[in-house]
């Protein structure tokens, strides 16, 4: 990626959340999936893990392979998303950069991102004998209502009662608030940092932008969190300040849909690279960063805000939704066309997207393309297939001032 | 003795405007899964139930890809080539991401009204039953929008009745097939069990208890030995597979499919009690993948089910590309080998069958199970 000098900081952040998390003697570990609201394990005093953020892990630092064969061998099959896999890998060997995960005493899933979690975090909790609890959170298909904030918020107040079971202390209402309020920091700092992509050049790209995601999946509700985001914000609006673009000459600024193809970060960086291709904006770590609510739901109360924000995801839209939101993303960071990854491992993402973007293409005039991959298996990406469907693209987008 | 059921389901297309001119009502398509019929039918409509057809997929490759399921690829096929120009509008739940999303096509492609059903998952037992009670006048709200006419008490009250009767005559034929091997051919039986999807309500149930005195008549079929198996999977299998089993003398003794087993198994919606007889009619009786029902393992309840039904193995018939039956599917098979139970694994993938490797390994678990003997 672009190197910024973060980078050092936040991997030195990931190793000691990594390094807790495997050794830790007094927290008990609870599992979690990336939508789930970790604010509650935070000031519940547990540790949480994140199988998703471990498995793109593997797949970046291409240790995946063997972890989705074990988990094969085991019977899993191949149409199943291949986070999961990469989990029952680690799982079975023991794999990836630290050697595997810590089991879970307990695990909190929530339906945000997929219905595919429940089915994944059930195996674990069978496989651990730990408990589970399903934060339900349905799908907008019309926009936010009042009925599903009021259902999220009732099961987050059960959740109090769940965690606390697991610590076997009372939960603590006041140091919620107390990480609510640094989660909501961080949020807003991440998403500073990624606003920064509408100068031109853009001083960020979504790549860096995947790279950078780590700390405000897994540590937000941390002061550490924070002053980690203070820090990106800071280096990337300093590049702002100096005129100085993630890529050497900025010609196309283009939109990227869904998960990153994690096993092919740095064969995209160069290949963007050497077109002036900059990805200046992505739907995937907007996610972490707080997309504004609908009118009638901006709450002054911190956790009906916080369940706002879970819900008000991207993925998580009816389709005139996320059309209208993709749309909005072009205009604002004046980008000259979109790439879509048909990802195999997420259907929450990549079913419509056919449609979607002939729809965004006629209402924008700009050009799209849909790469068929997979965000953590390797087998599924064809170099060649990808190459040819690009440079198609490049050919029918027009640069910048061109 | 099958020959309505069969022709019910011989032609979609023809059927469903046969349907229409029939019973005055406007068709109601129902997408899987657990959406209660009753709810369309007292709302002054007619619930006709897609699970999904082995066809070849062309159209719907320009908007699903090639990684979804073929219950959803078939189901937009028949949307976009007009086999279903004659529903007045579509239900859908959101059983997984699939069907999530496919809702949203839909609304894309026409004006026809649709309605979706988000079917909760809380673990906290209060909040999915608050839920579930939410839920309940908003669906209707909508259903009087694809219909045009709005549930009263009284239609509710009688299609529910209805229904429940439909639901009692389908146990029987169940328990008829567990306890007379041998009485019912499999394609037969499954043709009467999934006529319900495309015939009036009244209509098949006066049929189908005709079909259980005459089958109820009906000497002992003669004895012998034939392997008993236990079916599992998303949806029945295509009728060639069926033609398969009973050609090779494979005796299904129960099954679980969502459009099979797990359907009969639940109860009808009771206008008494409509959160908690929803709340049954949706998470109660034989588990579902796709449903999270805390304190239930569904690997764990499977052995007990095929050993009541008395079978001697296990056909686990997932649908391709069905993400929350592949989940399931290792502790599954772990659990029955643990059990004792043998079990083979054939991927249906309708839009391309293999019927002579399916052939081949059947015959060879049939000699499996034989060897095994009772």
């Amino acid at each position: 990626m672009t190197r910024l000098a973060s980078f050092a900081r936040m991997k030195e952040l990931m190793t000691g959340y990594y390094l807790e998390a495997k050794t830790t003697r007094e927290k008990p570990v609870i599992w979690l999936t990336s939508g789930a609201p970790v604010e509650y394990v935070y000031a519940a005093g547990a540790l949480p893990v994140y199988p998703e953020n471990y498995a793109a892990m593997c797949a970046a630092s291409h240790q995946a392979p063997p972890l989705l064969e074990a988990a094969e061998a085991q019977g899993y099959s191949p149409d199943i998303c291949a986070y999961a896999r990469t989990d029952f890998g680690q799982d079975l060997l023991r794999g990836g950069p630290a050697g595997g995960l810590p089991p879970p005493q307990a695990l909190v899933c929530a339906t945000n991102i997929c219905r595919t979690v429940v089915k994944w975090f059930e195996a674990v909790a069978r496989k651990n004998r730990a408990p589970l609890f399903v934060v339900d959170m349905p799908f907008l298909h019309d926009g936010l209502t009042r009925e599903a904030l009021n259902y999220v918020l009732g099961q987050f107040r059960a959740l109090e009662g769940f965690l606390a079971a697991q610590t076997g202390s009372a939960f603590d209402r006041e140091r919620l608030l107390a990480t609510v309020s640094l989660s909501r920091e961080a949020t807003g700092l991440w998403r500073k940092t990624l606003d920064l992509a509408r100068h031109r050049p853009s001083p960020i790209t979504a790549l860096d932008a995947f790279v950078h995601i780590a700390p405000i999946v897994t540590l937000r509700g941390t002061p550490q969190c924070r002053d980690y985001y203070r820090e990106l914000h800071r280096e990337v609006a300093d590049r702002v300040v100096r005129g100085e673009g993630a890529i050497p000459r900025e010609r196309y600024r283009v939109l990227w849909d869904n998960l990153p193809i994690w096993h092919r970060m740095r064969w995209f960086e160069t290949f963007f690279a050497e077109r002036g291709l900059t990805l200046a904006a992505a739907t995937y770590p907007n996610s972490w960063a707080a997309i504004d609510p609908p009118p009638g739901f901006q709450a002054d109360d911190p956790l009906e805000a916080l369940a706002v924000s879970y819900l008000n995801l991207y993925i998580h839209f009816g389709f005139t939704q996320r059309i209208d939101y993709l749309e909005r993303l072009i205009e604002e960071f004046a980008l000259t066309g979109f790439i879509m990854h048909s990802n195999r491992s997420c259907k929450p993402y990549s079913v419509g997207m056919y449609g979607l973007r002939e729809e965004l293409s006629r209402r924008t005039g700009l050009p799209g393309v849909v790469i068929e991959a997979d965000q953590n298996d390797p087998r599924q990406f064809t170099e060649a297939r990808t190459v040819t469907a690009l440079e198609a693209f490049l050919e029918a987008m027009k640069p910048i001032d061109g | 003795m099958f020959a309505p059921f069969h022709e019910a389901l011989a032609d979609p297309p023809g059927r469903l405007s046969l349907l229409r001119r029939r019973s005055g009502r406007p068709l109601i398509g129902v997408a899987p899964a657990y959406f209660p019929p009753e709810w369309v039918h007292a709302a002054g409509g007619l619930p006709v139930a897609f699970w999904g057809a082995a066809l070849p997929v062309a159209r719907a490759d320009a908007l699903l890809p090639p990684y979804c399921c073929p219950v959803a690829r078939s189901i937009l096929e028949m949307e976009l080539a007009g086999r279903t120009a004659e529903l007045a509008g579509w239900v859908f739940t959101s059983l997984c991401d699939t069907l999530v999303n496919l809702r949203e096509i839909f609304r894309r492609l026409s004006s026809r009204p649709t309605l979706v059903f988000p079917i909760p998952l809380a673990t906290d037992p209060f909040a999915r039953r608050r839920r579930l009670a939410e839920l309940i006048p908003a669906a209707f709200e909508d259903l009087g929008r694809l219909t045009g006419s709005a549930a009263t008490g009284a239609s509710l009250a009688s299609a529910s009745r209805l229904y429940g009767e439909i639901r009692n005559l389908q146990r029987r034929l169940y328990s008829l097939r567990r306890s007379r091997p041998g009485l019912i051919g499999v394609r037969n039986f499954y043709a009467a069990l999934r006529a319900g999807f495309f015939m009036e309500p009244e209509e098949y149930r006066g049929r189908l208890a005709d079909l259980l005195s005459r089958l109820e008549a009906a000497p002992e079929p003669p004895a012998g030995r034939r392997p008993r198996l236990f079916l599992s999977g998303m949806v029945v299998p295509p009728d060639e597979v069926l033609g398969l089993l009973e050609h090779l003398g494979l005796d299904p003794a129960d099954d679980d499919f969502a459009n099979g087993g797990r359907m009969i198994s639940r109860p009808v919606f009771d206008p008494q009690d409509p959160a908690g007889s929803l709340e049954a009619a949706i998470f109660g009786g034989t588990p579902c993948c796709c449903l999270h029902v805390p304190g239930t393992d569904r690997a764990a309840v499977f052995p007990r089910l095929v050993r009541e039904a008395g079978a001697g193995g296990v056909l686990l018939l997932p649908v391709r590309c069905c993400e929350p039956d592949a989940f399931e599917r290792p502790a599954i098979g772990a659990g029955l080998a643990a059990a004792g139970i043998p079990a083979l694994t054939m991927e249906m993938d309708c839009e391309s069958l293999p019927l002579e490797s399916l052939r081949t390994r059947l015959e060879a678990f049939r000699e499996l199970l034989e060897e095994s003997g009772p």
